[in-house]
């Protein structure tokens, strides 16, 4: 955009309305993506209709979601947090064999899912100082410390956990009519962390670390602080996510999150957040990761072999992958 | 009680204030150069005090075959790692070695199975490192996705069932031995051979080493920078092959969940062994050394009679210390 | 002329340096230099490159410790800063590479770091929005920028006006600019001199470096001239002219450091015709002969680097020809030092080494092809040719094995020097051939183009110390603005001439 003395009003509002759309521009991408989605599913599939289904999607996507966000925290700084999904088990695995042990008492419930955070928070934190003390690649770091959550979940256990309380439960199944409770707290989830990454400067800090470390330093912003709460933020998440599929499965699931890293990484990547970092918003992970969702669902609906959906997954992701665009090939002004 | 408050946060200030002398630099900097060889030194020393089936020549030959597997996809790994990018596909590209080859045998000879999974394995190569040079992808997402890539496509194209015995040519490349040597060992030291050749006197090694110091300096220099990078990849891609097509030799039949730990396994092996991650530097004896290393802890681990998920924790554990210690390194190289 | 007079009284002595000395290694880059600056004051600081400039503002801004010498800000006095007291002192530098993010907005730009909050903590974006405005609104760019645009949709010159709000934000007090206009399209200029005028009417006190004379007589109060590290003089800018500055800057005795000029010009190697380069070079149109030295003189920016890269097929060109002993030039680097045209960078450890590899390493890398029998590298082929160059270039120490790493800058630059006479070029460019080392290294880098040039050799030498063309070339072409200012022949030599062209000063001679 050039000089701009003797631009009349209207054309300043054009301008403005235009640079609106160009800068979310992703946004509306993925939102349409959606809705042509789904508008194809609805028309096609009877059962993808009802209201019950539109219910479930929204309830599926919690965790993914949960996940999503940590992810999101960690990507923004320019980092990835490989880990995540490992955390979220141990979360599970650990609070399960707790409650077992316990004889399933309700009472421990509460205490026990302050202790689950805590070890999510706790299992971020290592994350985080390892990376900043150190300066060592967040990727490896991550990495590595997926594969040693790994072994310790198996050596916690390698087959379901049961003796959940059930009043546990009902985190998963409270409802209200049709709609679950928890996916009412999920959207208020959505909206205190988009609200923590647009209007508080913890979050606005991880976007100047994402777009420059150097220029980040030299405006006081406290790197490393910055950093560790990155990773502390993503484990939490991941503990919450953890929690939570806990009370869906009703047990301790050696399973827990399969997979799920990298599913949040193309909902991030999919949502409009750069995987270098310093650009996106968390409107566009929350579009990415309802596109997944709906994108799963339908595929179940339609039973589409589950190997294919590996595949076109993958598939989805070389594509990504390969229209990625360097931001240093954008030309300066 | 208060005294030790005290001093507690006097430890810990002057900890976090530390200013690193030259010296700190050099004794860190030669640590992570030789790091591998010594902890070798120091696992076998355990392992002779707590652990003597370890020196069980049938155990001994498993540890070799194993080591001679990660040994000959950690070359690929440091050729990747010295022209400073990374290669995530490695432990699917392993596993397909024999997919393709027990697949296609059955219409085919095995002499044009074996290169048709070759000519995967460089296809795959080839298309990493076209994502990170033309389309200036970020190694480590180019990688990853194919890996995931692959695993779907593999899936896709085995429908989730692969079955049937390995050729008989696979497990003379691996298990038959020549006198008390494993096959497997004597392909690892044609490779080694081979590329320590390359990496030393010819110019492609030259080029690698200069890519992965300075890219710029290389390119004004007249080198032929994605050139080398693509070749890296491809040379990578087709040695994991290669491992994989051993490692099934030694399983004996078709294992989907084969080598899904060869890819930390090779990173860690390598960086343990003194490449850095920045690219330019590292050889080939240091990274035998961290695959020796690391296959003979695992080794120890399952001979101690520990569960086997501590396995797994320990490769993660391995790969985590190099890498801070690298990390480390590096940062202090750099001030 | 300026356009408001102020007596050098006006305002009082915001910054004072007091006899700063300071050594690095063997250069002594400060030498009892004493400045100062008053509020309501724009003082330029002129000199040439590696005269002092940049040292001394590290110093202001406490990036750099003085071995001697005061500070003295606002009444306080200091032996050194730390950075973070120069910034709470009200000290602020506004560089050439700017300190912002492209993918935030401008007002969060401005307010990085210190947003301003609102209720239950959260950043308050309207208050934000609304004092990025007051800032662009006191700085006169109210009508281009809006505190919503983000960074990257905006020109140079309006993200200049960010990075100059931004340190306004911090209530600074003390701004240094660094070449402020070297970056600005010549239209937006005027924004700029009248943004940093308003400065000045605010009281503020205003470091402005420059190399563009007119501009310093159009903006400033009164100028300080460097020269070696040494102030030459402190003047009132009423009361100089152009000419005594650049005589202050430059004068000098032309020392015996240059080999004589015994070289003969023969044939034709290499014509350019019409070459336009990158968007940012136009129309440059010379020749260069076999056994000639032919400068690139111009400042920072002007283009004369991105030619030089162009011609070994590192820029992208976009129209014109060239032609190499009467054949199209080669296209990529390594074709052209095949065809025997080859370059010497100008920033040897970001693109003529790889530090982290030894110096036999680095002078074999552009000439494996030599040492290579049946496809091996012949170590006694390699060895004898490195031992060969060292000694020829007076490499020390003369150990092939050593790190460059830990080489002085004199000793990396001749291995980048090396590296390529090794290959036995008929066409040498040189781009900054004596940045930054010690005066030995120099005269021995000077001795080694002379030798090209009996040899047959032609060569290029783009550089911005004016002594260094003056002695070594036979022709000089001054480059302004992606344009060939003019070209000078070894007759018509002056470090005023050059200067003129290099700054587009109309010619006012005797003024």
């Amino acid at each position: 955009m050039g000089p701009a003395e003797g631009k009349s009003p209207i054309s300043r509002h054009f301008g403005k309305s235009l640079s609106f759309v160009r800068k979310n521009g992703s946004i509306f991408l993925i939102y349409g993506f959606i809705i042509l989605i789904a508008g194809m599913a609805a028309i096609y599939s009877e059962t993808f209709r009802t209201a019950s289904n539109m219910a479930n999607i929204l309830r599926q996507s919690i965790i993914l979601g949960l996940i999503a966000i940590g992810q999101s925290m960690v990507v923004l700084t320019g980092g990835m947090d490989i880990s995540i999904d490992m955390i979220a088990r141990t979360v599970a695995l650990t609070v399960a064999t707790l409650f077992a042990t316990y004889e399933s008492d309700s009472s421990l419930i509460v205490p026990l899912l302050f202790l689950g955070v805590t070890v999510g928070v706790t299992l971020g934190g290592i994350n985080g100082v390892l990376i900043t003390r150190t300066h060592a690649n967040p990727f490896i770091i991550t990495f590595g410390m997926a594969s040693i959550l790994r072994g310790v979940n198996l050596a916690i256990s390698t087959t379901p956990i049961r003796g959940i309380p059930s009043p546990y439960l009902r985190i998963y199944d409270a409802k209200i009519g049709i709609i679950a409770i928890n996916v009412i707290v999920m959207g208020i989830i959505w909206y205190a962390v988009w609200l923590f990454s647009t209007r508080t400067r913890l979050g606005r800090s991880l976007f100047a670390i994402g777009g420059s470390e150097r220029v980040a330093q030299l405006s006081a912003i406290r790197i490393n602080w910055t950093l560790v709460s990155a990773y502390v933020l993503s484990g939490f998440f991941a503990a919450l996510a953890g929690l939570f599929v806990l009370a869906r499965m009703g047990v301790g699931d050696p399973g827990t999150a399969e997979g799920m890293t990298f599913q949040s990484i193309v909902a991030v990547a999919v949502g409009g957040i750069s995987l270098y970092g310093g650009k996106g918003s968390l409107i566009g992970t929350l579009g990415g990761v309802l596109l997944l969702t709906m994108i799963s669902n339908v595929f179940n609906l339609m039973q589409v072999n589950i190997y294919y959906q590996q595949l076109l997954l993958g598939l989805v992701v070389l594509i990504a992958v390969a229209a990625y665009r360097s931001p240093r090939s954008v030309r300066p002004g | 009680m208060r005294m030790i408050f005290i001093n507690t946060k006097k430890f810990v200030r002057r900890l976090l204030s530390f200013r690193p002398t030259p010296r700190f630099v050099h004794a860190v900097d030669l640590a992570g150069q030789w790091a591998a060889p010594i902890m070798v030194g120091l696992v076998l020393i355990v392992a002779a005090l707590y652990a003597p089936a370890f020196f069980n020549p049938t155990n001994f030959k498993t540890i070799a075959i194993q080591f001679a597997v990660l040994g000959i996809v950690v070359v690929g790994q440091t050729l990747v790692l010295l022209v400073r990018s990374i290669d995530l596909s490695v432990s699917a590209v392993l596993a397909l070695g024999a997919v393709i080859v027990v697949q296609t045998e059955a219409g085919t000879s095995l002499n044009i199975s074996l290169v048709q999974a070759f000519a995967v394995a460089a296809a795959i190569g080839l298309a990493n490192g076209i994502l990170i040079t033309k389309r200036q992808v970020p190694p480590f997402v180019a990688t990853f996705g194919m890996l995931v890539f692959i695993q779907g496509a593999r899936l896709a194209y085995t429908k989730g069932q692969a079955s049937g015995t390995v050729p008989a040519f696979l497990r003379m490349i691996s298990i038959e031995t020549v006198g008390i040597i494993p096959a497997a060992l004597i392909v690892w030291l044609i490779v080694n051979i081979v590329f320590f050749f390359v990496l030393r006197y010819t110019r492609f090694g030259r080029w690698i080493y200069a890519v992965g110091g300075n890219p710029s300096t290389s390119r004004y220099a007249g080198i032929r920078v994605d050139m080398v990078m693509i070749a890296a990849h491809t040379i990578c891609s087709m040695l994991a092959l290669l491992g994989g097509l051993v490692l099934s030799g030694y399983i004996g039949y078709v294992d989907l969940r084969l080598g899904t730990d060869y890819n930390m396994n090779s990173i860690a092996a390598a960086i343990v062994g003194g490449t850095t991650f920045f690219g330019g530097r590292g050889n080939l004896f240091g990274s035998a050394a961290g695959a020796a290393l690391l296959v003979m802890l695992l080794n120890l681990v399952v001979v101690l009679g520990l569960p086997i998920h501590w396995q797994l924790a320990m490769q993660g554990l391995v790969l985590v210390m190099a890498t801070a210690l690298q990390g480390f390194r590096q940062f202090l190289l750099s001030r | 002329m300026p356009e408001s007079q102020k007596s050098d009284t006006s305002g009082e002595v915001i910054l004072s340096l007091r006899h700063i000395d300071k050594t690095f290694g063997g250069t002594h880059a400060l030498a009892d230099v004493s400045f100062d600056l008053r509020a309501g004051e724009i003082h330029a600081l002129v000199g040439e490159n590696g005269a002092g400039k940049s040292t001394l503002i590290k110093v202001v801004t406490g990036a750099y410790f003085p071995d001697m010498g005061t500070i003295t800000i606002n009444g306080s006095n200091f032996q050194s800063l730390k950075p973070e007291q120069a910034r709470d002192l009200g000290i602020s530098v506004v560089y050439q590479e700017f300190n912002i993010l492209p993918e935030l907005s401008v007002s969060e730009n401005i307010f990085l770091g210190a947003q301003p909050r609102g209720r239950l903590g959260l950043i308050d974006n309207i208050s934000r929005k609304r004092r990025a405005y007051e800032l662009l609104e006191r700085l006169g760019a109210r009508e281009s920028i809006e505190p919503d645009q983000l960074v990257k949709d905006l020109t140079v010159g309006e993200r200049q006006i960010v990075e100059i709000s931004k340190a306004l934000s911090s209530d600074a007090h003390i701004f240094i600019m660094d070449e402020p206009s070297a970056v600005l399209p010549s239209r937006e200029l005027d924004r700029l001199f009248s943004l940093i005028r308003t400065l000045r009417e605010e009281g503020h006190g205003i470091i402005y470096i420059s190399h563009r004379l007119n501009e310093i007589f159009e903006l400033a109060d009164r100028v300080t001239v460097l020269k070696d590290g040494e102030v030459m003089a402190t003047k009132n800018v009423a009361e100089t002219s152009n000419t005594e500055l650049v005589s202050l800057m430059v004068g000098r005795e032309l020392s015996d450091m240059y080999p004589p000029t015994d070289n003969q010009p023969g044939d034709v190697l290499l014509e350019v015709n019409g070459l336009d380069v990158d968007g940012t070079v136009f129309d440059v149109d010379f020749n260069l002969r076999v056994n000639e030295v032919l400068g690139f003189a111009g400042l920072g920016g002007s283009g004369r680097t991105t030619v030089c890269r162009a011609l070994v097929g590192l820029a992208d060109i976009h129209a014109g020809e060239i032609l190499y002993k009467g054949q199209p030039v080669p296209k990529t680097p390594g074709e052209a030092s095949r065809a025997g045209m080859v370059l010497v960078p100008e920033d040897r450890k970001m693109n003529g080494l790889v530090l982290n590899q030894t110096m036999r390493f680095n002078l074999s890398l552009p000439n494996l092809l030599d040492f290579v029998r049946a496809g091996v590298l012949r170590s006694r082929l390699e060895d004898r040719a490195i031992k060969r160059i060292v000694e020829d270039v007076q490499i020390k120490p003369q150990t092939p094995e050593i790190l460059t790493e830990n080489l002085s800058g004199g000793n990396q630059q001749k291995v980048v020097v090396g590296k390529w006479l090794l290959t036995n070029p008929d066409l040498v460019i040189f781009d900054e051939p004596t940045r930054g080392i010690d005066v030995g290294a120099k005269a021995e880098i000077y001795i080694r183009i002379r030798e090209l040039t009996r040899r047959g050799v032609g060569v290029i030498m783009a550089s911005s110390e004016l002594l260094e063309l003056i002695g070594m070339c036979d022709r000089i072409l001054v480059f302004y603005e992606g344009r060939i200012a003019g070209e000078l022949s070894r007759a018509e030599f002056s470090e005023d001439e050059i200067m003129r062209l290099a700054t587009a000063t109309v010619s006012t001679k005797g003024s």
